[in-house]
């Protein structure tokens, strides 16, 4: 699947997705995992609580998943690269604590393997349906990273680039994947040799302020010396309480906001299939991208010129690049496995009609649909 | 026989292995999926099932091909493994799309169907007969199918046996496969 992939040469390990976030974890740094059974993600867990053994790791099985987030958020506090596995259910118990992760700016991984919603839904079958969870999930104006990987290989690379990302920019990241590239089993090249990124310990400024408007602060650990306090209130660059002062509440909302939205260039990442002169184009992520791409091929063998702008970043929101493609194509379609929450954010940004197709009956789009609809409805 | 073998196809397989949660359908898709990596092939494997762990349909997908795969899931299967009459009805009957079909006549009872090469492997049978238990029979199905499709070769399903499944059943495994394979050139002989 990734381009730079050789057809003529597939990788030599079959390995399942969630075991491919594990090991990519512990390759990055990760030495501690808090979390909570559930499937669809449970493997994710199985496998790293063995590796984190192995690599004098940290690993607990928490009560429940209010207590994993905690234990990471802790963790992470402590100086570990820090990680959960949930999925639906678990993620939305973890909300409270992700809002705090976020307004203390700790960085922190959390994988979502998403399955059919909302609640208990079907424990087995696979959804889309977190996307504006992963944006809206905590209260108050919040910007957090979510990633979308595609296959196996890429829960493997954006494992890795979640962790990078979390460091980079103090900012909790979101692993958003589903129960079909979770549970599916594919090639994958387990490279050892990639750029990691630390945060940084020591340095100039405060933990919580930072001179620059979209600034990431130095993040002393507890027992680093640093007079540490650490808050989910208002807080003043030195960590001190400010519940009463409007300017330091501003100053901090919007610093936050900065440090991911000033620098989307650097955190969206998207490819396109076929766009060049392409005339309908799918929108889509995850496992309904394979779909996608699948379907934009068979559709250009019979003459259609379809194309695919396949987004491997959920949030930010690739604005740019659907703004670019709507300007181009007569026709946007978002497939998605969910009732049409991308579908709805793109409309903001294309000129061309967005048309959804949706599917929730705990199944994955297959091609002929996407192909079927394309025919019946834009030809 | 030999024309079901894979040179036919256009360098894509898919496999549908149907039965019901409890018969080892996952398992068998994973080795099948190993053993076509080790043999160089792009491969996903992907399975379907409900929340019980006995009953209930679970079909177990694998798409093998030359080049990186789109799709990951079986669209159409080239080749099924049916081990129950459901499943049987509903995929081999019903949507009428593999060429090959691999059944176990403990479980299904077959139609006859035009165009397609119908192998049945009494594997559940001659497990409780050989090894006093079913569990294996996941196996002598699979290297049925192995047989018939030339998909995998033995040597592969061993290693895969190997990374996946106790030692502790290694002989039984092995020997589960021989029988596979024998069974399949038997039917093979009559049809």
């Amino acid at each position: 699947m990734p381009p730079s992939v050789d057809p003529k040469k597939p990788p030599q390990t079959l390995m399942q997705g969630n075991v491919a976030v594990a090991e990519a974890a512990i390759r990055v740094g990760c030495r501690f995992f808090g979390g909570y059974p559930i499937t669809p993600s449970s493997e994710v867990m199985m496998r790293i609580a063995q590796l984190l053994r192995e690599n004098n790791g940290t690993f607990i099985q928490m009560e429940d998943e209010i207590a994993s987030i905690c234990a990471v958020i802790g963790a992470s506090w402590s100086g570990a690269k820090a990680m959960t596995a949930t999925s639906g259910p678990g993620f939305s118990l973890m909300q409270e604590g992700l809002g705090y992760a976020y307004f203390t700016e700790t960085p922190l991984v959390l994988v979502d393997v998403q399955r059919a919603g909302p609640a208990t839904g079907q424990a087995t079958h696979v959804a889309q349906g977190d996307v504006m969870q992963f944006k809206y999930g905590s209260h108050g104006d919040y910007y957090p990273i979510a990633l979308a990987p595609w296959s196996v290989q890429e829960l493997y690379d954006l494992t890795i680039r979640s962790f990078n990302l979390a460091e980079k920019y103090r900012v909790p990241v979101f692993l958003a994947t589903d129960e079909a590239i979770g549970h599916a089993r594919e090639n994958i090249e387990i490279y050892e040799e990639f750029e990691i990124v630390d945060r940084v310990r020591e340095g100039e400024g405060m933990p919580f302020g930072h001179d620059a408007p979209d600034g990431v602060p130095v993040m002393p650990a507890f027992g680093d010396g640093a007079s540490l306090m650490v808050t989910g209130s208002t807080h003043n660059p030195q960590g001190f309480r400010k519940v009463d002062d409007p300017d330091v509440h501003n100053n901090l909302v919007t610093r936050l906001m900065r440090k991911t939205m000033d620098h989307v260039d650097d955190i969206v990442e998207t490819e396109e299939y076929f766009l060049d002169d392409a005339e309908i184009a799918f929108f889509a992520f995850g496992i309904s991208a394979r779909t996608a791409v699948a379907a934009v091929r068979r559709l250009r063998e019979k003459g259609v010129k379809a194309g695919l702008l396949r987004t491997r970043t959920l949030w930010p929101f690739p604005e740019k690049q659907i703004t670019e493609v709507g300007k181009q194509v007569r026709a946007l379609i978002v497939p998605e496995l969910n009732k049409g929450m991308m579908a709805s954010v793109a409309r903001g940004y294309s000129q061309a009609p967005v048309h959804q197709i949706n599917k929730t009956n705990g199944y994955v789009l297959e091609p002929e649909e996407l192909i079927e609809y394309v025919e019946e409805e834009l030809s | 026989m030999t024309d079901q073998k894979k040179t036919q196809s256009n360098g894509k397989y898919q496999v549908l292995i149907a039965g019901e949660a409890g018969q080892g359908v996952i398992i068998q898709g994973i080795i099948l999926a190993e053993s076509a990596v080790a043999s160089g092939a792009w491969v996903t494997q992907s399975a379907r099932y409900g929340a019980a762990m006995r009953g209930g349909v679970a079909t177990s997908d694998v798409v093998i091909s030359n080049q990186p795969i789109d799709f990951p899931e079986v669209e159409k299967p080239d080749y099924m493994i049916a081990i129950s009459q459901l499943t049987y009805d509903k995929f081999a009957v019903g949507k009428r799309e593999a060429r090959v079909v691999v059944y176990d006549p403990f479980f299904v009872k077959p139609v006859e169907l035009e165009g397609v090469t119908q192998v049945g492997v009494a594997a559940t049978d001659t497990a409780i007969k050989v090894f006093g238990g079913a569990q294996a029979s996941n196996l002598i199905m699979l290297a049925g199918l192995a047989e018939v499709t030339g998909l995998v070769s033995t040597k592969d399903m061993i290693e895969a046996i190997d990374r996946n499944l106790s030692k502790k059943f290694r002989e039984n495994n092995i020997r589960a496969l021989e029988i596979g394979k024998e069974m399949a050139q038997e039917a093979g002989k009559g049809a």
